[in-house]
């Protein structure tokens, strides 16, 4: 960490203390305290996370679908020193949100895109996609992404629609947002200009998602 | 004092009756009891206590059913205009009004999406906090160039009043000494980004004429003792507003005007109250009160004072006046003018550009600022305008880092994308048109002739749309904004426009319907916000303005009401009202 970036963590401190002597002064300490750590609750509306989600029979998408949508999180957002999208059930997530918060229409493309990735790769290589090699898998999902034959624009389209979705829900979950990238709750105020290598992790706070 | 704040049934006679709880409201009350008078604060929707009911505050994405997204079919049936608003969202969704319960219509081939906050506190607790002082040239603005009416009021009329506002709201900002932009009382400005500070220079090197300042807004970066006294701290930069603020760093009803209105034990709220109409006494030729309808169960009161003021959103006070008929007033109530309902105006924000700027890789900024940086008006008096249109625009600007939210469209898979996700991206910076809609009498609301919502109330109809003016503009702000990019040297430059199918109203400064004016024959209020009409009735809302300027005018309703008020305690202590 740069000198520069030292004072201004060090300046931050400082006006953090003086913010929690005006908060405890003006809400008392304990409430203070339990707005800063932002516990206190409730969220037990929120979409929870489940282990093998896909092995769970829901309105949306059938459980081989579901294993091959889990399988393609996997392959775009595989394990490295964070888990892989699987492993934070994205996939699980996908099904809820696209019930949720998205159009028929939306539902039924990706409904399609599962299928027809299922078609072209089993007529290329006469096995399931989740059977293939990471290679393989990868290569197949890169035609997609290109819209190389069989694959049009359509279905590249569908493909980044579903690849946006993943990468939120991977980075709303709670390890997405607080591991994988630097979660400020509670900035402590604005700063314009700090240090930054490019390899550290960018924020995982925004005002609006 | 607590106990009796609210109240449902009363036969007192008030002082003063203020209709709403927003910004205009708020203050109204404060100023009123303050000055010794027994006020009573008319909310229509729900009590929305500071702090308790902020309960999207301090939640992680992963805290909300949809990670804060709002469920399709909650918005089809519920929601369908308020999604429209940027701010919409699972966490603050509750502060908005719901459109099914709240039906208004639009002329065929028009569109007005009317965002709404009906609960105590209004639209204060979703504002944009942008606060900007109008100019000598904005008053000025009708009679200079001859469209709409004058304004009888000029900067200096305004200017004591926004300084009492500006310290106690707390508006943080920079004393940039600009003749379209006054200065305010300020509090510190927020910080500027490297990218910002490079482009601010850049600006000021190839157009003089457009300087780029902090944007201002009702934030404490450095709260007074004034302002910890009203339970406020220091802002934390979440800009998270809208889920409501426990630490009171940003102005809103609850945080600022209510504490104080409370504590002088003069105010009385009456929550859940919808006012049906005025109660107007032909005789005397004054308003006693307000009839209410009550919010839930639809029971019928009313409340009565020696004067009323109205602050129930710029379409909710002329709603209110179109829908008080008397055998004198058979077109609304003080409307002998038959102006009321015409000259809507809203902010036109249908243009912009952004592209990418190269280099500082290894900065980054901490926390998140709540406003942004921002050029004012600079075709602000006749010989300034463009040719192919009247007045002009301001520039919003921003610069950030790319992150996943935009990344996330990108080619790739696997651990590289995934890695590309997790870091800062490419610095952006974009600027954004706000421009000044012009007064036209064509532009109007008017109720509707059967349509009636679950009070009983008839809706409003409204008839509102871009006319070329507000057009030409656009498309010259988009093509001004690209070149200033282009010249500065950002790559990859983009610039739209959105008016053909983003409509008046969504950028939530809708304004007029009541104007204020000289002449009792072309105005519905006088140079206080007084009724020409009736004189112990007074509107201070945004339905008073005669232009909408180009800046953001919740300050500008304070300055009004709080000057109102002055007024009008001045008027009932002579009894001339």
């Amino acid at each position: 960490m740069s000198l520069k970036n030292e004072s201004a963590t060090a300046e931050l401190k400082v006006s953090r203390r003086q913010f929690m002597y005006q908060l405890s002064a003006v809400l008392g300490t304990g409430v203070a305290c339990q707005l800063l750590d932002g516990s206190g609750f409730n969220h037990a509306m929120a979409y929870q996370a489940v282990e093998h989600s896909e092995k769970i029979a829901g309105a949306y998408l059938n459980q081989d679908q579901k294993l091959l949508l889990r399988t393609i999180c996997d392959v775009v957002l595989p394990k490295t020193d964070t888990p892989s999208a699987a492993e934070l059930d994205v996939h699980g997530f996908i099904v809820h949100q696209m019930q949720a918060c998205y159009t028929t229409e939306q539902r039924k493309n990706l409904d399609d895109l599962l299928s027809l990735i299922d078609l072209q790769t089993k007529q290329s290589t006469q096995k399931p996609f989740v059977l293939l090699t990471p290679e393989q898998q990868i290569k197949i999902l890169n035609n997609l992404e290109q819209a190389k034959l069989p694959f049009k624009q359509t279905d590249r389209d569908t493909f980044k629609s579903l690849k946006q979705l993943m990468v939120f829900g991977y980075f709303t979950t709670q390890v997405g947002a607080t591991q994988a990238l630097n979660y400020q709750a509670v900035p402590g105020g604005f700063k314009g200009s700090i240090k930054h290598s490019p390899t550290d992790k960018a924020w995982g706070s925004h005002s609006y998602y | 004092m607590k106990d009796d704040l609210y109240i449902k049934q009363t036969n007192e006679q008030f002082d003063a009756i203020v209709v709403g709880s927003g910004i205009s409201g708020g203050w109204a009350a404060k100023e009123f009891c303050e000055r010794g008078f027994k006020t009573l604060m008319i909310e229509r929707g729900r009590i929305v206590e500071h702090r308790k009911d902020y309960i999207g505050e301090g939640k992680g994405p992963w805290q909300f059913a949809n990670r804060t997204k709002v469920d399709n079919l909650l918005i089809e049936e519920q929601f369908k205009t308020q999604k429209l608003c940027y701010a919409f969202n699972d966490a603050t969704k509750h502060f908005f009004g719901n459109d099914r319960d709240l039906p208004y219509s639009t002329h065929k081939n028009t569109g007005f999406s009317w965002i709404r906050a009906n609960q105590l506190g209004g639209k204060s607790l979703l504002w944009h906090r942008q606060s900007y002082r109008f100019s000598e040239f904005d008053f000025n603005a009708n009679k200079a160039d001859g469209v709409g009416n004058d304004w009888p009021i000029r900067y200096n009329d305004l200017a004591p009043w926004y300084s009492h506002v500006e310290k106690h709201a707390g508006i943080s900002g920079h004393a940039d000494n600009l003749s379209q932009l006054p200065n305010s009382d300020f509090l510190p400005p927020f910080e500027w980004t490297g990218p910002e500070k490079l482009m601010q220079e850049r600006f000021a090197q190839l157009h003089p004429d457009r300087p780029m300042i902090m944007g201002r807004a009702a934030h404490l970066t450095k709260p007074s003792e004034l302002h910890i006294s009203q339970g406020r701290v220091q802002c934390q930069a979440r800009n998270e507003c809208q889920k409501g603020c426990s630490f009171g760093a940003y102005f809103s009803t609850q945080s600022s005007t209510l504490p104080a209105a409370a504590k002088t034990g003069n105010l009385h709220i009456a929550p859940n109250s919808v006012v049906e109409s005025l109660i107007y006494d032909e005789k005397t030729n004054r308003v006693k009160g307000v009839r209410v309808i009550d919010n839930d169960d639809l029971t019928t009161r009313e409340y009565f004072a020696k004067v009323v003021f109205l602050c129930a959103s710029t379409l909710g006070s002329t709603q209110i006046l179109l829908n008080s008929k008397s055998k004198k007033f058979p077109n609304g109530l003080a409307n002998s003018s038959g102006t009321l309902g015409h000259y809507l105006m809203d902010h036109n924000y249908n243009a912009g550009a952004k592209g990418f700027v190269e280099g500082f890789e290894n900065e980054y900024y901490s926390g998140r600022r709540p406003t942004s940086p921002y050029i004012p008006n600079f075709q602000y008096e006749p010989s300034r305008y463009k040719k192919e249109y009247k007045r002009g625009y301001a520039l919003s600007a921003w610069a950030h880092r790319e992150n996943w939210q935009g990344m996330s469209s990108q080619d790739g898979i696997g651990a590289d994308f995934k890695q590309k996700m997790t870091q800062a991206g490419r610095w952006y910076f974009g600027l954004s048109a706000q421009g000044e809609m012009l007064p036209r009498f064509e532009n109007e609301v008017a109720l509707h002739s059967t349509k009636k919502d679950k009070w009983g109330i008839p809706q409003l109809h409204i008839n509102c749309t871009w006319s070329d003016n507000e057009k030409f503009m656009m498309d010259d702000a988009a093509k001004t904004a690209h070149q200033m990019l282009e010249k500065a040297g950002l790559k990859n430059v983009h610039s739209y426009t959105s008016y053909d199918h983003r409509h008046p109203g969504i950028a939530i400064h809708e304004v007029g319907t009541a104007r204020m004016g000289r002449d009792p024959k072309d105005s519905v209020l006088n140079g206080f916000n007084q009724s020409h009409d009736i004189p112990n009735l007074f509107v201070t809302d945004g339905a008073s303005f005669c232009s909408s300027a180009v800046v953001n005018p919740s300050l500008t309703f304070m300055a009004l009401t709080v000057r109102a008020v002055d007024y009008a305690v001045n008027e009932l202590k002579q009894k001339r009202i």
